[in-house]
């Protein structure tokens, strides 16, 4: 029985089904015929395109699967088509983008804020990054502090 | 002759100069933080030294540290590598108290060329341009606002004791002024030690064209030849090539001339680097770094010669192993940083674990890394995975093997900038060199858009086999699955 997925490299979503080693990609003709190679890469021909194969590298933790071909790499994130559409979230927090210090605050709860203006400094591998508010409004409340390590995604400060 | 060196330093230049000690039977001692025990300059390494925790400023930058460990492993040099210390006066200073042969110029000579304002002056003397500058009377705003005015918009902050655009910022008009101040001096502070601003003239469009020399204890100064390093990203070079593809013999000459002037005036010893900012047929002086660039390897790939072993036996007060005239040109020369960076979330430095890294190979190939499959890239350091070398009969022949080098390259685990190179490498406007330092980032658009949609679908159907797989393991170890093609089976008791 084929197993669908959706798969997103952060820019779109592709919706893939596969049965063996034999996967379909909704909206692409012909199928693709993923095969190991002994040398630990792939081989995917597309049946469309007269069977002729590509090199495909892959690799996967339990989060993330990564892909590469011809020096590009693609982070994915996969799931079962089958489970619930995501649910689409407003973000109104700012977080850190990566695990970093805390430079500067700029703002305290109540600061009004308009787009573009920045939030927070945060700094990691020596370099400097001025997180910026996605639109204007009013900061609801910061969860940094000056000096502080802050952990990747971690939310900083909120916009009501 | 040096006997026995302690690399102060981490990562590709610490394999890198372990390599050359190697090659000349010189022992070799790494130091290490606790975030790199198990990495690569480690292993490369006779001995290696724990010189604290994870934090650049806790063990890289702990001179008392480096020079403890130098003792107690009975270390007759040491070698700075680039960063870190590597312009550190003092630390040379303390390296000659401690009877250690610090492998570079004299602390004079590093603490005069570091100076901006002192090097300036230096270099002027012996007949050099330079760029019109000031230097702040005080480090209040204020004063470096004022000194922004006397040079005039646009105006460039620089840190006195900087390199490598830390703690550097474009200032267009003077509201922008008084942020870009207090960003340069704390990022200035953080990597160097060293808040003290200076400030000059912003030369519009420039070429940036760099002068290698190598000068000996015995009175000789030769250069090797220039690099273009126009290619950069916030000051931070991308792409370096030599011979300079827009420089005419003419100009060459006149030059690596003033480049060894500059190195004679000031009593130079070992490699060094002299900057020069190109606009038209004028050029200016720009900084001197007294230490080996990162882009080395494109003037070894040019010339032939390995500057670290000449630095290795200037260090030990031979003569230089070349005179000029031994130095000659062979083609061309190209090197692409490879960073853990994401071109297209505005180059975010990544951090992650090498799932996968398999370097490319093949005649006219050089990659130097201090990496390794399986390692975690952290956020503590510099986020350059790898330096892609290649050289070739003519320019577009080494841009060739670049691309190829970088198609062949493999990393997975981690999001890095090679699409981001491969454009650059493609892009007409840079096979033409009609560029400028600012061109990148001025075209971002043109660098930074998707992959094309062939290797699109290929790699979704990969994405979706592996998660598949990792899914319907139980079905696959069963031996359920039909067909005559398993792909998975070959391949044994793999960790999914």
């Amino acid at each position: 029985m084929a197993t669908p997925f959706r798969l997103n490299d952060g820019r779109r979503d592709w919706l893939a089904s596969v049965e063996g080693p034999v996967v379909t990609i909704d909206g692409v003709d012909g199928e693709f015929i993923v095969t190991a190679r002994p040398d630990g890469r792939w081989s995917i021909a597309h049946k469309s395109n007269g069977g002729v194969a590509r090199t495909v590298v892959g690799a996967q933790t339990a989060e993330r699967v990564w892909t590469g071909v011809d020096g590009a790499t693609t982070q994915w994130q996969v799931e079962s088509a089958s489970s619930r559409a995501r649910h689409k979230v407003v973000d109104d927090s700012i977080r850190a983008p990566m695990s970093a210090t805390v430079m500067r605050v700029h703002v305290a709860v109540g600061s009004v804020v308009t787009e573009g203006d920045p939030l927070v400094v945060v700094e990691a591998m020596k370099m400097e990054m001025p997180l910026r508010a996605p639109r204007g409004g009013t900061v609801r409340a910061v969860h940094c502090r000056e000096g502080e390590l802050v952990a990747s995604a971690a939310i900083l400060v909120e916009l009501a | 002759m040096i006997r026995r060196v302690l690399i102060a330093n981490r990562g590709e230049i610490a394999v890198r100069i372990i390599r050359a000690c190697r090659e000349l039977g010189i022992e070799t001692v790494a130091v290490y933080s606790e975030a790199d025990a198990d990495a690569p300059h480690v292993m490369a390494a006779h001995d290696a030294v724990c010189i604290g925790p994870a934090a650049a400023s806790a063990s890289y930058l702990r001179a008392t540290a480096i020079l403890d460990a130098a003792t107690r492993t009975s270390a007759d040099a040491i070698h700075p590598g680039y960063g870190f210390l590597s312009e550190n006066a003092g630390f040379a200073r303390a390296c000659d108290e401690r009877g250690l042969t610090f492998i570079g110029p004299s602390s004079s000579v590093i603490e005069r060329m570091g100076s901006k304002t002192a090097a300036r002056e230096a270099v002027a003397k012996a007949g050099v341009p330079v760029v019109p500058g000031a230097t702040p009377r005080g480090q209040g705003a204020e004063a470096v606002l004022a000194a922004i005015a006397k040079v005039g918009y646009p105006a460039l902050i620089k840190a006195s004791a900087g390199g490598g655009g830390k703690g550097m910022r474009i200032v267009r008009t003077e509201a922008e002024g008084a942020e870009a101040i207090d960003a340069a001096r704390r990022e200035a502070e953080r990597a160097f030690a060293d808040g003290t601003l200076y400030v000059e003239r912003l030369i519009d469009q420039p070429r940036h064209i760099e002068v290698q020399v190598m000068a000996d204890s015995h009175g000789t100064t030769v250069h090797l030849f220039e690099r273009d390093c126009t290619l950069q990203r916030r000051h931070q070079k991308v792409i370096e090539e030599a011979p300079g593809p827009t420089m005419t013999p003419a100009l060459r000459e006149r030059m690596t001339r003033a480049a060894v002037a500059a190195a004679t005036a000031v009593g130079y010893v070992n490699a060094g680097t002299i900057e020069f900012l190109l606009s038209g047929d004028e050029f200016y002086f720009l900084e001197m770094n007294t230490r080996l660039q990162v882009e080395h390897p494109v003037t070894e790939m040019l010339t032939g010669l390995d500057l670290v072993r000449a630095q290795l036996l200037v260090a030990s007060g031979e003569r230089l192993p070349f005179r000029q005239d031994d130095v000659t040109m062979r083609g061309a020369a190209v090197e692409c940083r490879v960073y853990a960076e994401d071109p297209f979330a505005n180059f975010l430095p990544q951090a992650g674990p090498l799932l996968r890294y398999r370097e490319p190979q093949g005649p006219g190939i050089r990659v130097d890394a201090g990496v390794r499959e399986g390692q975690h890239i952290s956020v503590h350091y510099d986020p350059m995975i790898a330096k892609v070398i290649t050289s070739g009969e003519t320019r577009d022949a080494a841009w060739a093997r670049a691309a190829l080098a970088l198609r062949s390259f493999e990393i997975l685990g981690i999001r890095h900038n090679i699409s981001f190179l491969l454009a650059l490498l493609q892009h007409p406007e840079v096979r033409a060199c009609r560029t400028h330092t600012r061109f990148i980032e001025e075209h971002l658009a043109d660098f930074t858009t998707a992959p094309i949609d062939s290797d699109a679908h290929v790699q979704v159907a990969l994405a979706a086999a592996l998660s598949a797989n990792s899914t319907a393991r139980p079905a696959l170890v069963e031996g359920r699955v039909s067909g005559a093609i398993d792909p998975w089976s070959s391949l044994g008791k793999v960790a999914w």
